[in-house]
């Protein structure tokens, strides 16, 4: 055996008596390579060294890679960063200030580091920022591809209004001040006369938390109108009203199993954060399946994949949970101890004795019908997949983690009932808010509280919120068109921010129509960075900075901590470390594009301007809960806003700061992003303290005390006495609970069943507006709403690389189809909705299921102008005709290569930009969620004779048609509300509006008549 | 010591690390024996009939690649076999057609080439390239698994392997030394199952397999050759039968089984898994700038020592079939995804 320690060698050659000892007889080390050298066999031999960076070495942040290329510089050399120069040949290198800020194109806000040239003043390049506690320094394709978006030619310098009509495409440059005035004057009148009623803000993926929501509470209006409906409305749904919170986060990186119902290993929100923790994970042993029915590269990457058809997810979830139910693999302990069931004994099985024994009882036979049998015969997957599934989702117990977004929910009618039913799943099994399980994300995120809040809103905007739809989540903005058609009203200012509703809503054609009638929608304001289809019907364009241009704070649950991200002009940062002057960030940002932080402070100060309408206090320094009564007021600062911010919101954060000797802005403003807990709470378990229990009484296990106040608790109303909900009881214990009425998890949900939907009370299946049985001879499913890896929505259009990389959605068909149609890959088909036609070239795949046809998005880009009016590098020159209610877009040329600044755009070697197939599109507003379903059933033929590539044909009098009949399906408030609100007041909605808003009016004015009436 | 000296003496580590190499990548001829014989630690053991172990200790019982020791499955030619193979090749190392990239022979000649790049480099930037290649050779790929495999040499070889298998550790121990200080700022660490107990692997079935475990060292935190259960089953009198390992050590239960000595082997087993930590226990204190690269064979081989119930608190070798539970009800095993 040998030694317990192995060093003890006096023998060794290592040793100075043994080798190269000058008195020896022992070869030196290289004497014995020269002996060796002419030995035949070689294991290794010398390439010559080449490394991504030679400094890798001193890093403080190794990564998986051994060759530096994913070393990130130290920290204390940020502001004097050397990088050696490929082919420079004087070994002088470069050197940078790198400055952090968050990247701006999908959701995630990873963190970004920008490489700004000391000697030129410019950004060269973005790449992550290594101290970012969600991306660690790693970045998708579209970080770094950042640094397209602020050299694009085509990108808005300057504000611009429209010298013509709307839409034709004359334009003149204008002042900052003229565009602010004009704007601040209409709606200072409009908030005189009409509360600010005609007022709206209509915003794509925000990427900020929170400051302009307080701009529009600063307001008083009820402005606010988002895209969750084209997005996350039927995962929000069906989350919430499990636990009153409406967003997943896994604990990826800990799970045993992982079920993916998306392809988030390549694309989706957070994918990038996310994706990287499960890849940790499977090197961990974790297993992972996938629902989708293309081979995805995230299905290629799974354990096992389940190509479901579209819409039948939540039937084999659902048989997932009968094995469990019946097998009795379920954590009976938390589902006693958490779930809602003696509510829905009470509700639904007053027969029964109210013990946890005779719900158990019910359970097993609520959901027997499900089999797997029936769930293969539903989703066409192998019966043994599914009960493979079934075992590993048992295995894993609490560490079974999962995601639902965009994809199921979002396709299909019902589709809600897919993220019911599988927080069904988590709730058996009991993997919430555990590790390696399933977490809401109000735990894994940190929303600072904002600085000198205004109360919400006294009024409601039926535009937005229309009373048929009394449980969507949220605004049903991608209605606007129709609800402007049918007359309930219209709209004075329109800003649409960072948002395109022609290209990337269904039905576009109808939103041209709106965007065109003046008496619809007096001025539109299109806060954009670049041009796009809805900014060239805009009276105003205003350029807003990208990601290295603006600030903002944001925080995303990408796993199981917290943190929070600071986004911040880059120049404006190095203007400061390098001591020169500014006023503002349009000083240092191109042309006079501003950030919209200063902008909405400027608006508000001009729509204001003495203060008398009570909106400007909100906007001015110190930014406190309580101004001094006798300094004079000054306009808030950004420097105010985040300082405040960061002072008092980001518990942490100071004392960190202060061990490092700077303030807490100066530290985010140098860092870029700070953990606030590695280890977040389970907060439902969190015991409710002595001290807010005062006087407390239990009403159906919800407890209730005078202290109230407590925060995080029950989303019960208070009692009529004045006591407030503070915990639920469990089992003796007095615990935080769940944000639901009933405190626990709504197994049973007594607001479905209130408001109309008792049927759909309970985690079940609806079958989808694309199910077979629901397709007209010849039809078939359409999916539209899958992304690829590189490219995000709209937003990423102006990225040279990424569009050089993805530029077309051909139609992917299966070769069963293909050969049924007698075409191949490349040959024009002609796809049918119901409210008009597309052309576009057929993929021929076997990565698709026979029976579905399936086409991306991001692409189909049009400009009208040959000169601008949109990315040059990504949008096709068409023709638009209307006759009627019809419209022809019909492409004139694809992309060219061009002169501008940049000499790539010389060097563009594709043409073909898609088809733009969301205006065929008829909208499909879920009747509970609210959620636009996007599957379309379509007819798919060979083109005909004149068709060609990119054609797209609509009828909009049809669209509309199409609205009513789903209009039709609604179970309106007026009809079914229990207790005369409009909505429950529990759901979450992006603005506040007073308990005195949510009352519905006794003329039973909202909305739900004009269902009777005619089109306006 | 000072940065600049590296250089200079870089070449010093080289010829016995491409020495080394030589000697464990086949039985050796008649010029090489004489090669090592110049070497005074391996003076007294360069002869044909030492030589002639080459294929007992190498073939037969301690595999010298590193994906036997650290990839989870513990297989020749696994994960980390091409990992590895990448990773030369990105850092300008070419492995020679034939061979597997895990060898210690490759990764000690790896080393040997790159201290002769550092010591023709030109510039300071150069210099510290080839460093930094050294690093991670030797952290991520070699170091890890040293202290379990040169010590299953001695174990396996008393003569020529055994002294290069000590000589390899002063020389790796040296490199370590050498490498300037700044590199030691982070130890890159390897991903040894690295939560939890040390569970058979899922796929796993029976109770044979289930006891496979104990030969796969990034599971087990040991290793166990053939011979060093040989030894076992001398020392308890039980019959062995021959095989791969994880049958042997099944023959082993069921012997001890059999004779009524559970315990006894249990015993054993429990020492050889003690002395085999404080051979890593030894190499941490020793060269602490490189402690955290060991950590996760000391946490297996607590968690393989638990599993035996020798720690106090848990069931003898017939329960190390059990499945580690999570507090909950669970299903019926998976099927196979």
């Amino acid at each position: 055996m040998s030694s317990p320690d192995p060093h003890e060698r006096p023998d060794a050659i290592g040793d100075e008596a043994a080798v190269g000892a000058p008195t020896g007889d022992a070869p030196t080390g290289a004497r014995l390579l020269a002996a060796l050298r002419g030995r035949a066999r070689r294991a290794v031999t010398d390439a010559g060294p080449h490394y991504a960076s030679p400094e890798g070495h001193r890093s403080r942040f190794p990564g998986p890679s051994e060759i530096g290329l994913d070393s990130h510089p130290p920290v204390e050399s940020w502001q004097d960063w050397a990088e050696a120069r490929a082919h420079d040949g004087t070994g002088r290198g470069r050197r940078y200030d790198l400055v952090p800020t968050l990247c701006f194109n999908c959701e995630s806000a990873c963190g970004l580091l920008a490489y700004v040239d000391h000697d030129s003043g410019a950004i060269r390049k973005l790449e992550g920022n290594p101290l970012h506690p969600g991306s660690r320094g790693r970045n998708c394709a579209k970080g770094p591809a950042t640094h397209n978006q602020i050299t694009d030619p085509d990108r808005i310098l300057y504000p611009m209004k429209r010298s013509g009509a709307r839409g034709e495409g004359a334009w003149q440059r204008v002042s900052w001040d003229e565009a602010l005035d004009d704007i601040a004057a209409r709606i200072r009148a409009d908030l005189r006369a009409h509360q600010g009623r005609h007022v709206v803000y209509h915003v794509g993926r925000p990427g900020e938390d929170g400051f302009t929501s307080r701009v529009l509470q600063a307001w008083g209006i009820d402005g606010h109108n988002s895209h969750t409906n084209i997005c996350s409305s039927s995962a929000r749904a069906g989350y919430a009203f499990w636990m009153g919170i409406d967003r997943p986060s896994p604990d990826f990186a800990e799970a045993d199993f992982i079920l993916l119902l998306s392809a988030h290993l390549e694309t989706g929100h957070y994918f990038n954060p996310h994706a990287q923790r499960i890849v940790e994970a499977q090197a961990n042993g974790c297993k992972v399946a996938v629902f989708d029915p293309r081979l995805s590269n995230t299905a290629s990457r799974a354990d096992l994949w389940l190509p479901s058809y579209p819409g039948s997810e939540a039937a084999v979830l659902l048989a997932v949970a009968n094995h469990l139910i019946a097998s009795g693999a379920y954590d009976r302990a938390f589902v006693r101890r958490w779930w809602n069931w003696e509510a829905y004994l009470r509700a639904e099985r007053p027969d029964l004795d109210p013990t946890f024994e005779a719900f158990e009882g019910v359970l097993a036979e609520l959901y027997r019908d499900f089999t797997f049998a029936f769930a293969a015969e539903e989703s066409g997957v192998p019966q043994d997949r599914i009960e493979t599934l079934a075992h590993l989702v048992a295995r894993a117990g609490a560490r079974f983690s999962s995601y639902n977004w965009r994809s199921a929910g979002a396709g299909n009618e019902g589709g809600w009932q897919v993220a019911r039913c599988l927080m069904l799943l988590h709730a058996l099994t009991g993997s919430i808010a555990t590790p390696g399980g399933f977490w809401p994300n109000t735990w894994t995120k940190h929303v600072a509280p904002q600085p000198h809040p205004a109360p919400g809103p006294t009024w409601w905007q039926d535009l937005h919120m229309p009373g048929e739809y009394p449980l969507a989540f949220f605004e049903m903005s991608f209605l606007l068109p129709h609800l402007l058609r049918e007359g309930r009203g219209h709209i004075d200012v329109y800003f649409t921010r960072v948002y395109n509703p022609v290209w990337t809503n269904p039905d576009g054609f109808s939103w041209l129509e709106a965007l065109t009638d003046e008496s619809k929608i007096g001025c539109h304001v299109a806060l954009t960075p670049t041009w796009n289809e809805s900014a060239w019907f805009a009276d105003y364009v205003l350029p807003m900075g990208h990601s290295s241009e603006r600030h903002d704070v944001q925080s995303q649950e990408t796993g199981r901590h917290q943190w929070i991200g600071f986004r911040q002009p880059v120049m404006r940062a190095h203007y400061e470390r390098t001591g020169r002057a500014f006023r503002d960030t349009r000083d240092v940002n191109p042309g006079e594009v501003w950030e919209e932080n200063e902008f909405w402070i400027e608006l508000s100060w001009r729509i204001d301007p003495d203060g008398s309408l009570g909106i400007r206090r909100y906007f001015e320094a110190p930014t406190r809960d309580a101004p001094a009564e006798d300094a004079p007021p000054r306009k808030m600062t950004v420097d105010d806003y985040y300082g405040y911010l960061f002072d008092h919101g980001v518990p942490g954060l100071p004392e960190a700061a202060a061990r490092e000797g700077l303030t807490p802005l100066a530290y985010m403003r140098r860092y870029g992003a700070f953990e606030v807990t590695a280890e977040p709470n389970a907060r439902y378990l969190e015991e409710v303290p002595a001290a807010q229990l005062v006087d407390p009484v239990t009403r159906d296990g919800v407890v209730y005390a005078r202290s109230g106040g407590a925060g995080y608790g029950p989303a019960a109303e208070p009692l009529p006495d004045g006591r407030s909900a503070v915990g639920v009881d469990v089992e003796g214990r007095v615990l935080r609970g769940w944000p639901t009425p009933s405190g626990k998890l709504e197994f049973y949900s007594p607001t479905l069943s209130a408001w109309g939907w008792p049927e759909y009370a309970l985690p079940t299946y609806i079958r989808s507006h694309v199910h077979k049985d629901a397709l007209a001879p010849g039809e078939v499913a359409l999916l539209p709403n899958f992304r690829l890896p590189v490219q995000i929505h709209t937003r990423s259009a102006n990225s040279k690389w990424l569009d050089e990389i993805a530029h077309t959605n051909p139609l992917w068909l299966h070769p069963r189809r293909a050969e049924a149609l007698g075409v191949r890959t490349g040959d024009l088909l002609r796809v049918t909705t119901h409210i008009g036609y597309f052309v576009l070239p057929a993929w021929v795949t076997e990565g698709i299921r026979p029976d579905i046809v399936a086409c991306s998005h991001h692409f189909g880009r049009w400009r009208l102008d040959d000169e601008g009016g949109g990315n040059r590098t990504m949008s096709s020159v068409v023709g638009l005709e209307r006759s009627g209610s019809t419209w022809t877009l019909r492409r004139r040329h694809g992309v060219r290569p061009f002169d501008s600044s940049d000499p790539d755009t010389r060097r563009i070697w594709w043409s073909d930009v898609g088809v733009h197939q969301n205006i065929a599109f008829e909208v499909h507003p879920d009747p509970v969620s609210g959620q636009h379903c996007w599957h379309q059933a379509v007819t798919v033929e060979r083109a005909r004779p004149g068709d060609r590539n990119g054609d797209v044909w609509v009828d909009t009098q049809k669209a509309h048609d199409s609205y009513r009949s789903w209009l039709a399906k609604t179970r309106p408030a007026l009809r079914h509300s229990p207790d005369g609100t409009r909505r429950p007041r529990w759901l979450p909605r992006p603005l506040h509006p007073s308990a005195e808003a949510y009352r519905l009016p006794d003329d039973g004015s909202p909305r739900e008549r004009v269902a009777e009436t005619d089109d306006a | 010591m000072p940065d600049a000296a590296l250089g200079a003496d870089a070449l010093e580590l080289a010829g016995p690390y491409r020495l080394l190499a030589e000697l464990l990548s086949a039985e050796p001829d008649a010029e090489l024996l004489a090669l090592a014989a110049t070497v005074p630690a391996l003076r007294p053991h360069a002869t044909q009939a030492a030589a002639a172990r080459h294929t007992h200790v190498f073939v037969l019982n301690v595999y010298p690649f590193a994906s036997v020791f650290l990839d989870p499955d513990g297989a020749l030619d696994g994960e980390r076999t091409a990992l590895t193979r990448g990773v030369l090749g990105a850092l300008g190392l070419r492995v020679a057609p034939g061979l597997a990239a895990d060898h210690v022979s490759v990764l000690l000649d790896a080393l040997a080439t790159l201290l002769e790049r550092e010591a023709a480099a030109r510039s300071a930037l150069d210099r510290d390239r080839a460093r930094h290649a050294q690093r991670v050779v030797l952290l991520k790929h070699l170091l890890p698994w040293m202290p379990l495999f040169l010590a299953a040499i001695e174990r396996a070889d008393g003569a020529l392997y055994g002294a290069a298998a000590r000589l390899a550790g002063g020389l790796l121990s040296d490199h370590v030394g050498r490498l300037p200080a700044s590199s030691h700022g982070s130890v890159p660490t390897w991903n040894a199952a690295p939560r939890g107990p040390a569970e058979p692997p899922r796929t796993e079935r029976g109770r044979r397999d289930r006891l496979g475990w104990l030969t796969v060292p990034a599971r087990s935190g040991i290793f166990l050759s053939r011979s060093d259960l040989a030894g076992i089953a001398g020392d308890l009198d039980l019959a062995l039968r021959f095989g791969g390992r994880g049958f042997m050590v099944e023959s082993l239960v069921q012997a001890a089984s059999q004779a009524d000595r559970t315990s006894e082997l249990t015993d054993a087993l429990a020492r050889r898994v003690t002395a085999q930590r404080d051979e890593v226990a030894a190499w941490g204190r020793r060269l602490p700038q490189a402690r955290p690269l060991w950590a996760p064979w000391l946490e297996l081989s607590a968690a393989t020592l638990a599993r035996l119930g020798r720690s106090g608190t848990a069931h003898p070798v017939e329960a190390a079939s059990a499945s580690p539970g999570r507090g909950h009800v669970t299903g019926p095993p998976s099927g196979g995804a």
